[in-house]
């Protein structure tokens, strides 16, 4: 196990910078996640900790000694692969064992060990089989077994979950969090799926075309995303231009046009300051209150039915509001299209974006 | 009525293609001392005929060994071109790639006499020459083959293998090399049959001591017409269906083809 710091990486191919300026520091047996839209840099980042991509500029330091130029092989770590990578012509036991067997670990001691590694990945009774002759979820297992059997000292993931169905997929996400806890191994973990990251995480480090923009605990990125892209990517739906009225330890108060908006979250900006309010979608619900403390009424452009939930979509003096309801058993819709209706939200779901 | 009708042109497009060989093979048992079709009687006595004929004898020994050994030397110049145009990254890349497989385009005629003038003017020797011109000839059957499997194999596992500890030699032959074999063996199979097939570069380049199998058949014919020539043909042809079907059975003919 180690610790991992992360100092200035870029990279460009050709004219695209790929990587900007990417720092993070990972404390040893962390489980980090990379999280951002395909095409931001994550995967990049990901090979050129595990030497397979040589960075332009910057340093990678696993506890403190610098492997920036060490060869993939000498770095100890253990990588997944989105399309598992096992090795088609060798068993499932030999696969697992590769790592040991370049180690020169004697085959009896890599047989067992190898072994071990199966059973904690469930698949004690396949050593024998052929990585085709198994299923999607399987191979992927194997391919975790394969990269920690020898205790690396880092372990990455790159999306090793992305091609498989959802079921299995949690499945895997829940075995996974056990397992890598279990052995305290310092994990990064590549995905483009915020529901994955905040299932998984110690920290969440968000990326956008090629920078950092954002790094901390799952309910961090999750209630006070920093900028306008990490409120998106967290699932914020509805956004509005605000300035700062005044703001103390209790929250803020915010100008929203004519509107009033009072969020319980401490903007640490001056007042005057324009900033972006994001609200979530589920946060937002149709009232009676008249007037409540946050709220707002429009006229019902459209309502869809989604199962569990109902989307309304309300034209009001903030400008378009998407509001989602759960629907329980009730097979009427909360409103109907040319309804006017009344929107209400607790201060603690109004998100102040200090950079819109 | 429409499936009759395909069925016809099947068979008759079939027939058009194998009738000739057929018609040689049966010829090969005729008991007349020249090449008669329909074969009256039946009899070995053409393959003894054959394989008596100290000719035929020397001009097969040849002609195994040429194709042998110029497989020999192509394949490991394949393989490190193949791998080098397939993961290179570098300019004239497509260039060269069109270059390797040129002389599968370029009439076989324009080089032998290309390696004719070449050779007399360098001083290379007769045996020398031809084996050569075989490599070259050769060459392109087994790169082609090479870099259509190396394209379908994944470059990911080239990675593991790199986080789990591998030298790049390691991983090229512990775990590349392995996924190569299908188009290894497809490639090495077509040049043989490539290599002991042709004719032109062998008519240019071979001395009387370096006498190629189709060449030896080839004056043979010239002032013989007897049924020997079509019991070698027979051998022939039965040797060259034998390989088609080891290939099939070991990869598919397909993946042998590059497709």
């Amino acid at each position: 196990m180690a610790s991992l710091s992360i100092r200035s990486v870029s990279k460009a191919f050709g004219a695209n910078k790929v990587l900007d300026d990417v720092s993070a520091e990972i404390g040893t047996g962390a489980f980090v996640t990379l999280l951002g839209p395909s095409g931001c840099g994550k995967t990049t980042l990901l090979r050129i900790i595990a030497g397979l991509v040589e960075a332009d500029g910057g340093e990678i330091l696993m506890d403190d000694t610098n492997v920036t130029r060490l060869e993939a092989r000498r770095r100890g770590i253990g990588m997944v692969f989105q399309s598992h990578a096992l090795f088609p012509h060798m068993t499932v036991l030999e696969n697992v064992g590769f790592g040991l067997r370049m180690r020169g670990v004697p085959r009896q001691e890599r047989d067992r060990l190898a072994s071990e590694a199966l059973a904690l990945v469930h698949l004690r009774d396949f050593g024998r089989r052929y990585p085709q002759q198994l299923s999607g979820g399987q191979q992927q297992r194997v391919a975790i077994a394969r990269a920690v059997v020898f205790k690396p000292r880092v372990l990455l993931m790159d999306e090793p979950f992305g091609a498989l169905d959802r079921k299995l997929r949690e499945a895997l996400q829940i075995e996974l969090r056990r397992m890598t806890r279990e052995l305290g191994i310092t994990t990064i973990f590549v995905t483009h799926d915020q529901g994955e990251a905040l299932i998984l995480s110690d920290r969440i480090a968000l990326m956008q075309a090629g920078r950092l923009v954002q790094i901390g605990t799952p309910a961090e990125v999750f209630r006070q995303p920093q900028t306008r892209f990490a409120a998106e990517f967290m699932g914020v739906e509805n956004f509005f231009a605000a300035q700062i009225l005044g703001s103390d330890a209790d929250g803020t108060a915010l100008a929203c046009g004519a509107a009033r908006l009072l969020s319980r979250v401490q903007a640490k900006l001056p007042a005057g300051g324009g900033i972006a309010v994001g609200i979530r979608a589920e946060d937002i619900a149709l009232s009676d209150d008249a007037h409540p403390v946050n709220g707002t009424s429009g006229e019902v452009r459209d309502v869809v039915y989604h199962g569990n939930t109902w989307t309304i979509s309300v034209s009001s003096a903030m400008g378009e509001i998407v509001c989602t309801t759960q629907a329980g058993a009730a097979a009427n819709p909360p409103a109907n299209p040319g309804e006017t209706v009344q929107l209400a939200w607790r201060p603690d779901a109004v998100l102040v974006i200090p950079d819109p | 009525m429409q499936r009759l009708l395909t069925r016809l042109a099947v068979a008759l497009t079939l027939s058009f293609i194998l009738a000739p060989i057929l018609i040689v093979i049966a010829t090969a048992f005729g008991e007349a001392s020249y090449v008669q079709f329909p074969p009256t009687g039946l009899t070995l006595k053409w393959f003894a005929a054959a394989a008596r004929r100290p000719e035929f004898q020397s001009a097969g020994w040849t002609s195994l060994w040429l194709a042998a050994s110029s497989t020999a030397i192509a394949t490991p110049f394949a393989l490190a071109a193949a791998i080098g145009l397939v993961r290179g990254r570098f300019r004239g890349r497509d260039a060269i790639q069109t270059f390797l497989t040129s002389p599968m385009i370029v009439p076989g005629i324009v080089i032998s006499l290309a390696l004719l003038v070449t050779s007399a003017a360098l001083g290379v020797r007769s045996d020398l020459r031809l084996l050569g011109a075989h490599v070259l000839l050769t060459l392109p059957y087994l790169t082609r083959s090479l870099i259509a499997s190396l394209l379908r194999s994944d470059t990911l596992i080239e990675d593991a293998a790199y986080t789990l500890g591998a030298s790049r030699l390691q991983t090229f032959l512990i775990v590349t090399l392995p996924g190569l074999y299908e188009g290894l063996l497809a490639g090495m199979l077509f040049a043989l049959i490539i290599s002991f097939d042709n004719v032109s570069i062998s008519l240019f380049l071979a001395s009387a001591k370096s006498n190629t199998l189709p060449l030896a058949v080839l004056s043979y014919v010239e002032f013989n017409y007897d049924p020997s020539i079509a019991a070698l043909s027979t051998v022939l042809i039965v040797v060259s269906i034998a390989s088609a079907l080891v290939l099939e059975r070991a990869v598919g003919l397909r993946a042998a083809l590059g497709k």
